[in-house]
């Protein structure tokens, strides 16, 4: 095919390439080396402080983090934070879409405020639920007591601090599903929607037949992007807990963290890091495969 | 609210009808109140900044309070808050600049240009955005190091730029796709390059999505946390740090904080209300397509 283009779409593939290359050497330049090097420190013994020390470890640091309690713990908080909070934030995201999802006056405004929480920095968020939180002075429990609920230390807690860390990541994440859902059902064609309503489908039946199949892609590529963000995630929960009480709230992020930059194991913290990056990838390919699986 | 609700099919009974619309009220409420809801943490933000600090410590919440700015005063005397808010703006303006020229070539040669593997290239670009930050973190801190980039702006920015550029690029290629075709055609008929297009062409016609993009960009670099934690550290640092770190201190002093936070967020806001429609198009474009 190549062979047939004129000299002038040779020329012009070459100007594409040109445009292009200034930006895809920086990001392999700035993604492919560090993680290479980052590979390298996995199976390295290479501590913060003395880096000339540095040696061979194999595969070491796994070995270790395989017989480390803290990590399992961790790895478990991360999956059953993602899980319980992209699940949530799901439902949530859906009820609140349908809600949109309708003819009022004044709903271009509601969903413009929406996006407020997703634009708002997890600093900010963080500190200000942190805030509503605490226990004597908190808004929460001020409202907990009004009904007679005793009130809690919520972020100092081991059995409620992940649970108060998720509602806060509902909080900001919700918003988000709701547009990206919304702009999906909003793309469905208007006759398909007429004929659902000829056939005297009730809107749950609506919802559940006829829109949710044909927004599929739409739905897995949000629960895609939220899967990945939470299981990387990092700013909010440590703002907040800063990972504790203990291992309640240590997402995988937070362990690596502390391991290289607290306690200074580099090779550590890199091997926590790459399991991370492979848990991610295994879920990105998952997910991938179900949606050529629907457009085949 | 009149029409709040569309008349339902001719014919109906009035009393159906009636029904219909009372629903329809009740859901609209449902709907105000939820997005009213989610809104509340940010006002309650707003309102304890300005708070003084025995009413910010009340036990009781204080809806109705007495305003005062000593919050914001304390935070400029005591922080030298002024400097970091200056570290903020310099590195998230230059991150801006730098991420749109560039993107706006790149997304401009995968969109309207024939490209051998150019979806390979936008998807292997696409997914760089989903690295978990403290994956390059560490490498870049012991690279930076070595360097001497530690602590600086340089540092700052060459990594804010790789972070935001493979979004940008998804964007502002969602955004150009959408427009017709013989523009460029009818542009390279008058003898202009490549280059002069997407200069004198293309930016002016998709002017509202360079803007989200360069909002978005914004955005995401002025709120980044953890690598400016892991970079910086006095000259350079940026205000979400400083921000979280008054939380290591001793006692909380709330009052700084919230003030610290609403400066944080003013950006932000501002930018929503500038160019909301093109917001909401930006997140959604960056997902579905």
């Amino acid at each position: 095919m190549l062979a047939r283009l004129t000299a002038a779409e040779h020329y012009d593939i070459r100007i594409a390439y040109l445009l292009l290359l200034p930006s895809v050497l920086y990001l392999l330049a700035m993604s492919v080396y560090p993680m290479v090097f980052s590979l390298w420190l996995a199976f390295r013994n290479y501590l913060i402080y003395r880096p000339d020390l540095s040696s061979f470890a194999g595969l070491g640091n796994f070995l270790d983090l395989s017989h480390n309690e803290v990590f399992w713990q961790s790895l478990q908080v991360t999956l059953k934070f993602s899980a319980i909070a992209v699940t949530l934030e799901f439902l949530l995201g859906l009820a609140v879409a349908v809600l949109l999802d309708r003819q009022m006056r004044g709903m271009g405004v509601l969903r413009t405020l929406l996006v407020i929480p997703v634009l708002v920095s997890p600093v900010a968020m963080g500190l200000t639920f942190r805030y509503m939180y605490a226990p004597s002075y908190g808004l929460i429990n001020y409202l907990l007591s009004l009904v007679g609920l005793p009130r809690l230390d919520w972020i100092v807690s081991t059995t409620w601090a992940l649970p108060a860390v998720i509602a806060v990541d509902v909080w900001q994440w919700t918003p988000f599903v709701v547009l990206i859902l919304l702009s999906g059902m909003q793309s469905v064609p208007v006759d398909v929607i007429e004929a659902s309503e000829l056939d005297g489908l009730s809107r749950w039946q609506h919802l559940w037949r006829i829109i949710m199949p044909m927004i599929r892609p739409v739905v897995l590529v949000v629960l895609l992007i939220r899967l990945i963000d939470s299981i990387r995630g990092f700013d909010l929960i440590y703002i907040l807990t800063r990972g504790g009480p203990s291992t309640a709230t240590y997402l995988l992020s937070i362990h690596s963290y502390v391991k290289g930059f607290t306690e200074g194991d580099m090779g550590s913290a890199a091997a926590i890091a790459w399991i991370t990056v492979v848990l991610v990838n295994i879920l990105a390919v998952l997910f991938l495969r179900l949606l050529a699986r629907g457009k085949a | 609210m009149a029409d709040a609700v569309l008349p339902g099919p001719p014919g109906r009974l009035p009393a159906a009808a009636a029904v219909d619309r009372l629903r329809g009220w009740g859901l609209n409420g449902v709907t105000v109140a939820l997005v009213a809801l989610w809104l509340f943490p940010i006002y309650w933000l707003i309102i304890t900044s300005f708070k003084p600090a025995e009413e910010i410590n009340s036990p009781v919440p204080l809806f109705v309070f007495h305003p005062t700015l000593e919050n914001y005063y304390d935070l400029f005397a005591r922080f030298n808050f002024p400097h970091i808010l200056q570290n903020s703006l310099v590195i998230t303006a230059t991150t801006t600049v730098v991420v749109i020229v560039a993107g706006l070539f790149a997304a401009y040669a995968l969109a309207r240009m024939h490209i051998p593997g150019g979806k390979h290239i936008a998807l292997w670009i696409l997914s760089l955005r989903f690295l978990p930050a403290i994956a390059v973190g560490i490498p870049f801190y012991l690279m930076w190091q070595r360097f001497n980039l530690l602590d600086t702006y340089l540092g700052l920015i060459l990594v804010y730029v790789a972070f935001n550029l493979p979004f940008a690029i998804w964007l502002l290629r969602g955004f150009l796709v959408e427009l017709p075709l013989d523009l460029d055609e009818a542009a390279t008929m008058d003898g202009l390059s490549r280059v002069q297009i997407v200069r004198r062409i293309i930016v002016p016609v998709a002017l509202p999505g360079v803007a989200a993009t360069a909002i978005f960009t914004f955005v995401f670099t002025w709120n980044e946390y953890l690598m400016a934690l892991l970079l910086t550290a006095v000259r350079s640092t940026t205000v979400p740090v400083t921000v979280s770190k008054f939380i290591m201190a001793y006692a909380i002093l709330w009052g700084d904080v919230s003030a610290a936070a609403v400066i944080e967020l003013v950006p932000m806001l501002v930018v929503v209300f500038l160019l909301q429609r093109h917001i909401v198009r930006g997140i959604t474009l960056g997902a579905v397509k």
